[in-house]
């Protein structure tokens, strides 16, 4: 009796310890709710890394750069493809092929919500105006090159339409399509796109020309083609690089990239195409030949000033080829003044890294993220009006490259 | 009747009468036959060895060697040479399978002509064959050859010699790298999958097909 007495005596002890201790753990916060820079942190920037272990993630900092915080990636297949504007991100999951919306949080990257395309690379994308309505160009791989086209109401997150554009899918033997530029205007969707052809294992070529489609917004047909053989790879992968940009006039620029690291017709040079305002054909009298400025390529071109713009190009004498054209230091950065068709060479150190969107223009102010030869990974801040250079924040010590810089803000 | 000796080997070989048949049963069923026949002056040594071979069949013989030896404790003594032969083969078997093991880890060589790609796991390293490749990883001399592509992933820090082309390649243990041996120009192109990205997107697109990556 009394050995069954002391036995139910441990037997409710040990289950109120275990119902006590399931109401501890219940009350503890769940995982998910890891935060990862206080409530009070406004992020204005953001760095896109890859570190030297080879994960990614992002890195914020306040709107004077003294403070900043590490933030992971949402899931493990997010790239450095990501559109981001006005505080909301959008990426194709390549795993599924959902455009998904997220938000960035104290608790890091959230999704909002998704929405399927066809395949996962965005070749293109376009904002309709200064609207919420974005505009994405893909081409879908399988069969002969197709290119779609997706109209994308951001606010609510809703696809409102999905359309093939009847861009056809080779010329001759050149069976590789790419969309190089998109532009949305007097309700017109501009397209420059071109092919390339494989000519070895991993070796290929772009055809010597550069193709400028106008199409009706609404019903996609095409109204106007126009060839162009000054150069060859109009614009590239603008989730990846900037390639464009627009004056305040209403002059429209853009830049070719025959070098190894998108056309890979380096025979052709690198240059600075125009669509003044008005006209719906590209100025056959305006090319700024970059090539034969600099005697290099070059990848990217965002807008400084009015007329100006600043470039990216490499150093044929620094890299062998496109396997190791990322891991040398060889990167310049030019001033491009597009009116007087002069270029200056801005006193920074050699960047590695081939196509990043590493360069941000804010409030008078220039911001270039440079992965240099010391190991150093620090934006460089150059003041437009008096042309000081000087580096305002330096980054994490693991960081292998910076990818990107973003401005958080709402504007 | 008389139970004599002549008559007890009659009656062994059947050669009795009815009569003195079951005269001797009689005799054995009583209990008086010991005292009568059984005397030592009877029973000559030559009959004696001829019934005890009559009954006696050969495996007890041996047992009867073998037995005294094992109350003698001579047991261990008799497997001792079995036991050395045990060992000896245990060591050999032990040896080659060391020397294999190793012979194993060091040396990796392996096709694959399927479609897909062909994932094997070894102690230094995973490795995932892209169809239609080989490839031939001595880690002890530190060569590398290869035809087509496959993904690694050393479980070390290594260093790899592509003889091909005079080149020594760093490998870091966690990494996953992509390595392609480009037919045309045999250059061997390795990539971490975080340098992927910064491919021209045709090369980029296309080495995510071999690679069978998302």
């Amino acid at each position: 009796m009394q050995f069954f007495v002391t036995f139910s005596v441990r037997f409710f002890a040990a289950v109120l310890g275990l119902v006590c201790l399931y109401f501890l753990s219940a009350c503890q916060p769940p995982k998910d709710s890891k935060t990862y820079f206080p409530a009070d942190f406004n992020p204005a920037y953001s760095l896109y890394l890859i570190y030297e272990d080879g994960e990614m993630g992002f890195l914020v900092a306040d709107s004077l750069w003294q403070k900043s915080y590490t933030v992971p990636v949402p899931y493990p297949q997010f790239t450095r493809e990501f559109i981001h504007r006005k505080g909301f991100f959008y990426h194709v999951n390549p795993q599924n092929n959902y455009l998904i919306q997220s938000k960035l949080s104290p608790e890091g990257l959230r999704s909002l919500d998704s929405i399927p395309l066809v395949n996962n690379n965005i070749e293109s994308f376009a904002w309709k105006n200064d609207t919420d309505t974005l505009l994405l160009l893909n081409v879908q791989k399988g069969g002969p090159d197709s290119c779609w086209f997706y109209e994308i109401d951001t606010k609510p997150f809703a696809l409102v339409r999905k359309q093939h554009v009847p861009i056809p899918s080779a010329v001759e033997d050149y069976n590789l399509l790419s969309i190089g530029l998109s532009r949305f205007q007097h309700n017109e969707l501009w397209i420059a796109y071109t092919y390339s052809k494989f000519v070895g294992m991993h070796d290929y070529t772009t055809v010597d020309t550069m193709y400028y489609a106008t199409f009706d917004f609404q019903t996609l047909t095409q109204k106007k083609i126009q060839k162009d053989s000054r150069s060859a790879y109009p614009g590239g992968i603008n989730t990846v690089q900037s390639y464009d940009m627009e004056l305040k006039n209403g002059d429209y620029y853009f830049m070719s990239c025959p070098g190894i690291a998108l056309g890979n017709a380096p025979d052709m040079p690198t240059a600075v195409f125009r669509r003044e305002n008005g006209q719906d054909m590209v100025d056959t009298q305006y090319m700024l030949n970059i090539s034969e400025h600099i005697g290099n390529h070059a990848y990217g071109l965002w807008q400084v000033a009015d007329n100006q713009v600043v470039i990216r190009s490499e150093r044929k004498d620094k890299y062998d080829d496109f396997a190791n054209h990322h891991a040398v230091y060889q990167f310049d950065y030019y001033l491009v003044d597009l009116i007087k068709e002069s270029l200056e060479h801005l006193d920074l150190p050699l960047d590695k890294g081939t196509r990043k969107e590493n360069v941000l223009v804010r409030d008078g102010k220039m911001y270039i993220g440079i992965d240099d030869e010391q190991n150093r990974h620090l934006v460089w801040q150059y003041e437009i009006s008096t042309g000081k250079i000087s580096p305002v924040f330096e980054s994490v010590k693991n960081t292998s490259y910076i990818l990107r810089i973003d401005w958080l803000g709402m504007d | 009747m008389k139970i004599t000796k002549e008559l007890l080997q009659q009656y062994e070989l059947g050669q009795c009468s009815p009569e003195e048949e079951r005269a001797v049963r009689l005799w054995l069923d009583s209990d008086s036959w010991e005292d009568e026949v059984f005397d030592e002056s009877l029973v000559k040594d030559s009959l004696g060895r001829e019934i005890w071979s009559k009954i006696s069949p050969p495996d007890v013989v041996s047992t009867k060697i073998l037995l005294p030896q094992v109350s003698e404790g001579g047991f261990w003594v008799c497997i001792r040479p079995w036991f050395s032969v045990a060992a000896l083969l245990i060591l050999s078997i032990g040896l080659s399978w060391f020397f294999y093991a190793n012979k194993q880890d060091y040396h990796f060589e392996s096709k694959n002509t399927d479609a897909g790609l062909k994932w094997m796991r070894k102690n230094c390293f995973d490795l995932a064959l892209s169809e239609n490749s080989s490839a031939n990883i001595n880690l002890r001399s530190g060569n590398l050859l290869l035809s087509g592509g496959m993904i690694l992933k050393p479980k070390c820090d290594m260093v790899l010699h592509d003889r091909q082309n005079n080149i020594a390649l760093d490998f870091r243990e966690g990494e996953i790298y992509f390595i392609s041996r480009d037919p045309d120009t045999s250059r061997l192109i390795v990539l971490r999958r975080s340098e992927l990205s910064f491919l021209p997107p045709i090369i980029q697109r296309q080495l995510k097909k071999q690679f069978h990556i998302t």
